[in-house]
């Protein structure tokens, strides 16, 4: 019987996102007769705890003492580290966020065991091995890991697993360990940033413009696109080069690798830089008026004309999908 | 305040916007030169920017990276190292950790600060400062995007979060991985090429840091690649011959996507 340990990262005092997906996803890995472990540490106002149980854990525990009230790599790295070394589990699973990948080698280092980063893949061979898969090179090849002890620790990267419902009887346990060290770091303040989180790499839908979007009339027609779509606009390197998108909006080799559950590529030709930076997308499909453009071997479907008429078209098509739903 | 003691880490690896994939799918490193990783480089940066710092730079890889170490002195390095040596050859993060906590234990172990790049181009792991950090029980920051103040007993850092951005105090000794900071790296000025006279890279093995054979190199690395491989490149390239289809078939897709959280 598999037994799972899941960092659950708290933001803004509530389980994070990518927690509730890594929950879900350890419940598969652990099958029904294992177990599935949600590790908070810290002090929530409103920790969740229903919506923990049906993401599928079994055990929900806390390190709410006070030396935890505020984030410290140094003293949250030791809280999990007793904690794994108390429950001895087969897997420790955290979110690839900053504070995950931060703690994660912290809690990896302190066990003596190895670690994948930035994982978007994990199965468990036959030899019941884990077996973690993440990108390389910029995402122009893919390694698949194996470890030689327990437990195998991956940090998993957002949106690549889906959070699902389950249901399981959970238990929430308060639990004391003893940490050390004092805690080493003071947070000063926190400073927002607005559309922080929402970069191009955490988009589940995304419009790209290239060269063939000419203008900036071009790129605004795929801003109306992506407002309807509840899209982000991203762009090729030959588009950011003319000034029609910013740098930061760049895909590709030099730019961004993005894994979006749809990728439309409007005037992009399809150069093997660009092709680096998506070939983790869902679906992609790609409007060009060359058909010979190379984008379309890498496409999922596409349509030979000008992306000027289509975008109109898909926006309309998306309105009826809309009032269809009302 | 008294003078403050820097030891920085930095890595040679190949420029990364240079390598290309082959048509056979294999990766064409022949263009690729060897460059110092780009976050290292910000974060020698941010150690010169530091007044009155004694900065010690140290990397570990192959003796070719001698030449990069030896330019290093005229932007603001007084000590240089190199650990090379054959038995820390394929080493993983968690190898590679133990052997700079090594060196910094037995050379610079009075440290102030110690900084190094957030993460390599090579390597995307993030992985090495955190364990430097642990092993020697030092504080630490990571994402750091600038180095504020430095004041007795304390560095001053702006990090990087999931929602912005946040100012974080860290005791010393204390290990901050640097991401990007507000100015490109300086040229030497002519105050720092005359320092820098003279100054040449020591090459130190595993030996010379008292590191446990078993430690060190591939076998002390508790992860191992089993295959690489390319991800699925070519898809289907259905071409609709209709707009409107086409259309329907994305607005559908979007629809999907939107929902598949």
């Amino acid at each position: 019987m598999r037994k799972i340990i899941v960092y659950c990262e708290l933001q803004n005092d509530e389980p994070s996102k990518i927690s509730l997906e890594l929950i879900s996803k350890a419940r598969e890995l652990a099958t029904d007769d294992g177990t599935v472990i949600a590790l908070i540490v810290g002090r929530p106002e409103n920790p969740q705890f229903k919506r923990i149980s049906t993401a599928g854990a079994d055990k929900i525990i806390v390190l709410n003492e006070p030396i935890f009230e505020q984030y410290c790599p140094t003293t949250f790295a030791e809280g999990i580290f007793r904690v794994a070394e108390n429950e001895k589990p087969d897997v420790m699973l955290f979110g690839a966020t900053c504070e995950g990948r931060e703690l994660a080698p912290c809690v990896t280092t302190l066990s003596g065991v190895g670690l994948t980063a930035d994982c978007t893949g994990l199965r468990f061979s036959d030899d019941g091995m884990l077996e973690a898969t993440r990108p390389a090179f910029s995402g122009n090849v893919y390694a698949t890991i194996v470890y030689d002890a327990k437990p195998y620790c991956a940090t998993v990267r957002r949106g690549v697993f889906a959070e699902k419902n389950f249901d399981r009887k959970t238990t929430v346990v308060y639990k004391n360990v003893f940490i050390e060290t004092p805690r080493n770091t003071e947070i000063l303040n926190n400073i927002p940033e607005y559309g922080a989180g929402n970069e191009i790499e955490n988009a589940k839908i995304l419009v790209a413009g290239g060269a063939g979007v000419k203008n900036y009339n071009g790129f605004e027609l795929l801003k109306d696109l992506a407002h309807e779509a509840g899209a982000n606009v991203c762009a090729s390197r030959a588009a950011t080069e003319k000034g029609l998108a910013d740098e930061s909006l760049r895909v590709g080799q030099t730019g961004k690798t993005v894994n979006a559950n749809f990728y439309l590529a409007c005037g992009i030709s399809g150069a093997a830089q660009h092709i680096a930076g998506i070939t983790s997308c869902g679906t992609i499909a790609a409007i060009n008026t060359d058909k010979d453009a190379p984008i379309f071997e890498y496409s999922d479907f596409g349509y030979v004309g000008d992306f000027a008429q289509i975008i109109p078209l898909i926006v309309q098509k998306l309105k009826i999908q809309k009032e269809k739903e009302i | 305040m008294e003078k403050l003691k820097t030891t920085v880490f930095v890595k040679q690896v190949p420029d990364a916007r240079e390598i290309k994939r082959k048509e056979d799918n294999t990766l064409d490193r022949t263009n690729a030169e060897n460059i110092i990783n780009p976050c290292d480089e910000y974060a020698l940066e941010a150690a010169r920017g530091v007044e009155n710092n004694e900065i010690t730079v140290a990397s570990m890889g192959p003796m070719q990276a001698c030449e990069m170490l030896d330019k290093l002195a005229a932007r603001g390095a007084k000590n240089l190292y190199l650990l090379s040596d054959k038995r820390f050859a394929g080493s993983d993060t968690y190898a590679t950790s133990y052997v700079l906590a090594q060196f910094v234990k037995k050379y610079t172990p009075d440290a102030d600060l110690i900084l190094c790049g957030q993460i390599s181009t090579d390597g995307d792991t993030a992985q090495t400062g955190p364990g430097i950090a642990t092993r020697l029980g030092y504080s630490l920051v990571t994402n750091v995007l600038e180095v504020e103040a430095v004041e007795n007993g304390y560095v001053l850092v702006t990090q990087k979060t999931e929602c912005g951005t946040r100012r974080v105090k860290a005791n010393f000794p204390a290990v901050v991985c640097v991401k990007k900071i507000g100015r490109e790296p300086q040229i030497p000025t002519i105050t720092e090429t005359i320092a820098a006279k003279g100054i040449k890279t020591t090459v130190l093995t595993a030996d010379d840091i008292d590191a446990d054979p078993e430690k060190i190199g591939l076998k002390a690395s508790p992860t191992r690649v089993k295959k690489v491989f390319v991800p699925k490149m070519k898809r289907e390239g259905k071409i609709f011959a209709d707009a409107e289809e086409f259309a329907v078939a994305v607005a559908e897709e979007i629809k999907k996507a939107g929902k598949n959280a």
